[in-house]
C-alpha cells in the first residue's frame, strides 16, 4: 500500500507500521510539528516499509525502528527534529537524505558525504534545505518547497528513485516535493496589490521563491468577484505587471423602491436592488431642513440602519426625516494571481488563487434616485392599538404576516412588481381589493385551505424568482421551453410502429 | 317623584294632536323614513383625551328605514366619525406622532315611533339593533390598520314634527316630493362594539352619541 501526498501535523504517531505489513510505501508526505512524538514507528521486524521523499520537520523522532533493519530511507529531508532516525539495529539502506539541524541525526552507521566530495548515494548534513516559508506559527501555512537558492536539489537526490516530477530532470529533488510521484502544484502567492495607471492597472505581488516557479498568471474579471475569472494573462516570471489597456464596462441603473421601519433613534431602511448598481448612497435630512446631509455610502447592500436620529422630546414633539436612496455604479476589476511550474501545463498551476483585489476603474456613475420616504425613528402605536384585519389574502390564509410563504410574496412584490409600471398597478389594485378578500377569508376560515392551495403556484414562482441565481432561471426556462417543443413535436409523430 | 310625574304629564300634553292640518292625507301614510343627522360621539375608551385632546368627536350620518307598520320601521344607518391626535411611543412611553382615527358604524335597526295621532307634533322613539363597526387608524408615515368588529346599539330620541311650523311649506313638500312629514329630532345612541387590541385587552370601539337632525317621512 502507498501513503502519499499527505501532510501530518502534530500526529502521534503519524504512521504506525506493524503486524508484518509488507510493501508499504511512504512517499511525498510531510510530517511536521509533532513536538516530542514519533512521526513513523516501524513496530516489528516483519514490516519493511520504503520511506521515500518525505519531509520531517520539528518532530520528536522522525523514524523509529527498534527491530527492523531492512528499511529503505531515501531522499528524505530531516530538519529540526529531536532525533531523525532512532534505531537499535543496523538499517541497511539510508541513502541520499538531507539532515539539517536535528539534535541527533541517527545511528553512527549513517554515512555522510565528505565536504567537496559529493556522493549522492550517501547522506548530507551540511546544507540548509532552504524551505520556501516557515514563517509564523500556523503549520498549515508553511511551505516545504525548496527555494531557488537551495543546493539540495542537485546535490544529493538519488536518481534511482525516479526523476523529479516537476521538471522531469534527474536527480530528483529532496523531500516531499521531489521524486516521480510528488505533487507538482506550487503554493499560492500573497500580497497582491494594484493601482490604476491611466488605462491600465499596475499589479505587484509577493514572490513565490520556490526554485521551480517559472512564472505567474494574472486572472481578472470586470465587475465579478471570484473564480472562475473571465480573462487570463501570462505575466511571466515577474512580481509586478501592468494589466491593460482595459476598458471600463458601463451599466444602466434603475431606481430602487425604498421602504423603512422605525426603531429607537433608528430607521431601518430596505430597498429593492437597482440593476447594475455597485453601491448606494443614503441621503437624509430632517423634514423641516432645507438641505440634505452629506450622503452615507453603504456599499452594495439593500438594507441599512440609519441611526443617531432624534427621538421624541418629553413634550411629545417628533422629528420627521426625509430619506431617499441613490444607486451608483463604479466599474471594478477583480484580480488574482497564480504561480505556475509550467505555463502550458494546467496541472502545474497553483490550485489556490492569491488574495483577490478589487480595483475601481473608470468614472463613478450615479443612478436614478428612489422614492423619498418620510418617517419618524420610533414606532408609534395608535390608541387604541387595533389589529390590522385588512391585510393581504395570503396573510389571512397562512395566519401570520411573518409566514415564510407571505414573506416570499412580499419579496416578489418588492423585487419584481414595484419595479415596473404594470407591477405597481397590480399592487395598487391588490391593495384596494385585497383587504376585502382577506376580511371575507377571516370571516370564513373554512376556505383557508382552498385559498392556500390556490396560492401555491404564486408562492412557487415567488420562491423560484427570489431564491435562484440568474443562471438557474435561464436554465429552467431553456429546459421548460425545450420540453414544450418536444411535447409538440412528439404529438406530430406517428404512433409507435407506424409509417409516416 | 313629583318631578318625574310632571315630566311624563308634560310629555303626554306635548304629544296631543294639534289642530294644524298635516300634509298627510287620511287615506295615506308614509312608508319610508330618511334621517340626516350630526352631533358628537364620546368614545368609551378611558384615556381618549390623553391622545386626542378632546373627549368628544364630531359624527355625521344618515339612515333609511322602511315602515313595516305605522309605528315600527326597520332600516340601515351609517355614520362617520373622525378624530386626529397623537399615538403612543412605547420606547419612550409618551404620546407622540400624528394619528388619524376613523370609525364608520353601520347599524341595522328596528325602531318604534310613538305615533298616536296623525297630527301629533312630538313623537318619542326608541330602537336598536346590530352594529358593524369599521375602523381605520393611520399613523402618519408609519402605516394604516383597518378592520371591523361586530356589536350592538340602542338609541332613543324625540322628534318634533315641523309641519305645523309652516303648513304651506309642508304641503308643498308633499306635493312636490311626496314627503308627508318633516321633523327635527334629538337622539342619544349607545354603541357597544368590542374588539381585542394588540395588547390582548378587550376594547369597546363604541360610545355614546348625541345627535340631532332632520327626519323626512315619505
Amino acid at each position: 500500500m502507498g501513503i502519499r501526498n499527505i501532510t501530518f501535523i502534530n500526529a502521534s504517531p503519524a504512521i504506525q507500521v506493524s503486524n508484518g505489513s509488507s510493501q508499504v510505501s511512504i512517499r511525498n508526505n510531510i510530517f511536521e510539528g509533532a513536538g516530542t512524538s514519533i512521526a513513523i514507528n516501524v513496530g516489528d521486524a516483519l514490516s519493511s516499509p520504503v520511506i521515500l521523499n518525505n519531509t520531517f520537520f520539528d518532530n520528536g523522532t522522525a523514524i523509529l525502528s527498534l527491530s527492523q533493519p531492512n528499511l529503505s530511507i531515501v531522499n528524505n529531508i530531516f530538519a529540526n527534529n529531536g532525533t531523525a532516525i532512532s534505531t537499535t539495529v543496523s538499517i541497511s539502506n539510508i541513502l541520499s537524505n538531507l539532515f539539517w539541524q536535528n539534535s541527533t541525526a541517527g545511528p553512527s552507521t549513517i554515512l555522510f558525504n565528505a565536504p567537496g566530495n559529493p556522493d549522492y548515494k550517501q547522506n548530507v548534513n551540511t546544507q540548509d534545505p532552504q524551505f520556501v516559508n516557515l514563517l509564523g506559527t500556523d503549520y498549515t501555512k508553511w511551505d516545504f518547497h525548496l527555494k531557488s537558492t537551495t543546493t539540495t536539489t542537485t546535490a544529493v537526490g538519488d536518481a534511482s528513485a525516479g526523476a523529479n516530477s516537476i521538471n522531469g530532470v534527474s536527480p530528483p529533488d529532496m523531500g516531499a516535493y521531489g521524486g516521480s510521484l510528488s505533487d507538482a502544484i506550487p503554493f499560492p502567492v500573497s500580497g497582491l496589490s494594484g493601482a490604476v495607471s491611466g488605462p491600465s492597472i499596475d499589479l505587484t505581488w509577493s514572490s513565490n521563491p520556490c526554485y521551480m516557479i517559472q512564472g505567474y498568471k494574472v486572472f481578472y474579471s470586470a465587475n465579478k468577484s471570484g473564480a472562475p475569472y473571465d480573462s487570463t494573462q501570462d505575466a511571466g516570471n515577474v512580481t509586478s505587471f501592468t494589466l491593460g489597456p482595459l476598458t471600463a464596462p458601463t451599466s444602466t441603473l434603475t431606481a430602487p423602491v425604498l421602504s423603512s421601519s422605525p426603531g429607537s433613534g433608528i430607521l431601518k431602511l430596505t430597498w429593492t436592488p437597482s440593476s447594475g448598481a455597485t453601491g448606494y448612497n443614503i441621503f437624509y435630512k430632517e423634514s423641516s431642513a432645507a438641505v440634505y446631509n452629506p450622503p452615507i455610502q453603504v456599499g452594495n447592500t439593500n438594507t441599512f440602519d440609519l441611526s443617531g436620529l432624534t427621538n421624541p422630546t418629553p413634550a411629545g414633539v417628533v422629528t420627521y426625516y426625509d430619506v431617499y436612496v441613490q444607486p451608483y455604479y463604479q466599474a471594478a476589476y477583480h484580480i488574482a494571481v497564480k504561480p505556475y511550474y509550467n505555463s502550458t501545463d494546467a496541472n502545474k498551476l497553483a490550485l489556490v488563487y492569491s488574495n483577490e483585489i478589487s480595483v475601481p476603474f473608470g468614472s463613478l456613475i450615479d443612478g436614478p434616485v428612489s422614492n423619498t420616504i418620510t418617517d419618524f425613528p420610533e414606532p408609534i402605536t395608535a390608541i387604541p392599538a387595533l389589529p390590522n384585519k385588512g391585510c393581504f389574502i395570503a396573510t389571512a390564509a397562512y395566519g401570520s404576516y411573518s409566514a415564510s410563504q407571505v414573506q416570499a410574496l412580499r419579496t416578489l412584490r418588492d423585487r419584481y412588481l414595484q419595479t415596473n409600471g404594470p407591477g405597481r398597478a397590480f399592487v395598487r389594485w391588490y391593495y384596494t381589493y385585497g383587504p376585502r378578500g382577506a376580511q371575507i377569508l377571516n370571516d370564513h376560515p373554512e376556505w383557508k385551505p382552498v385559498v392556500r392551495a390556490a396560492l401555491l403556484p404564486a408562492i412557487g414562482i415567488a420562491l423560484f424568482l427570489t431564491h435562484t441565481s440568474s443562471l438557474t432561471k435561464i436554465l429552467f426556462i431553456m429546459i421548460f421551453a425545450t420540453s414544450i417543443v418536444l411535447l409538440l413535436y412528439r404529438k406530430k409523430l406517428p404512433p409507435f410502429g407506424g409509417i409516416q | 317623584m313629583k318631578r318625574a310625574i310632571g315630566g311624563v304629564l308634560l310629555l303626554l300634553i306635548m304629544m296631543m294632536p294639534l289642530s294644524v292640518q298635516a300634509a298627510e292625507q287620511a287615506s295615506e301614510r308614509p312608508h319610508w323614513s330618511l334621517e340626516l343627522k350630526g352631533g358628537i360621539f364620546i368614545p368609551a375608551i378611558d384615556n381618549w383625551s390623553t391622545y386626542y385632546g378632546r373627549r368628544d368627536i364630531l359624527e355625521f350620518g344618515g339612515s333609511l328605514a322602511y315602515k313595516i307598520l305605522r309605528l315600527i320601521e326597520v332600516g340601515v344607518e351609517g355614520t362617520y366619525i373622525k378624530d386626529k391626535g397623537q399615538g403612543y411611543a412605547p420606547i419612550h412611553n409618551m404620546a407622540a406622532g400624528n394619528v388619524t382615527y376613523e370609525l364608520a358604524p353601520l347599524n341595522v335597526f328596528i325602531l318604534a315611533r310613538g305615533v298616536i295621532s296623525d297630527n301629533q307634533w312630538l313623537i318619542p322613539y326608541a330602537g336598536g339593533g346590530w352594529t358593524r363597526m369599521y375602523y381605520r387608524e393611520e399613523v402618519q408615515y408609519q402605516g394604516i390598520v383597518r378592520g371591523s368588529t361586530d356589536g350592538t346599539h340602542a338609541r332613543a330620541g324625540l322628534q318634533i314634527v315641523l309641519d305645523s311650523a309652516d303648513a304651506r311649506a309642508a304641503g308643498n313638500l308633499y306635493k312636490d316630493y311626496g314627503i308627508f312629514h318633516t321633523s327635527l329630532f334629538f337622539e342619544t345612541r349607545y354603541t357597544r362594539a368590542m374588539i381585542t387590541d394588540l395588547a390582548g385587552s378587550s376594547v369597546n370601539l363604541g360610545g355614546t352619541s348625541y345627535l340631532m337632525g332632520l327626519l323626512f317621512e315619505f
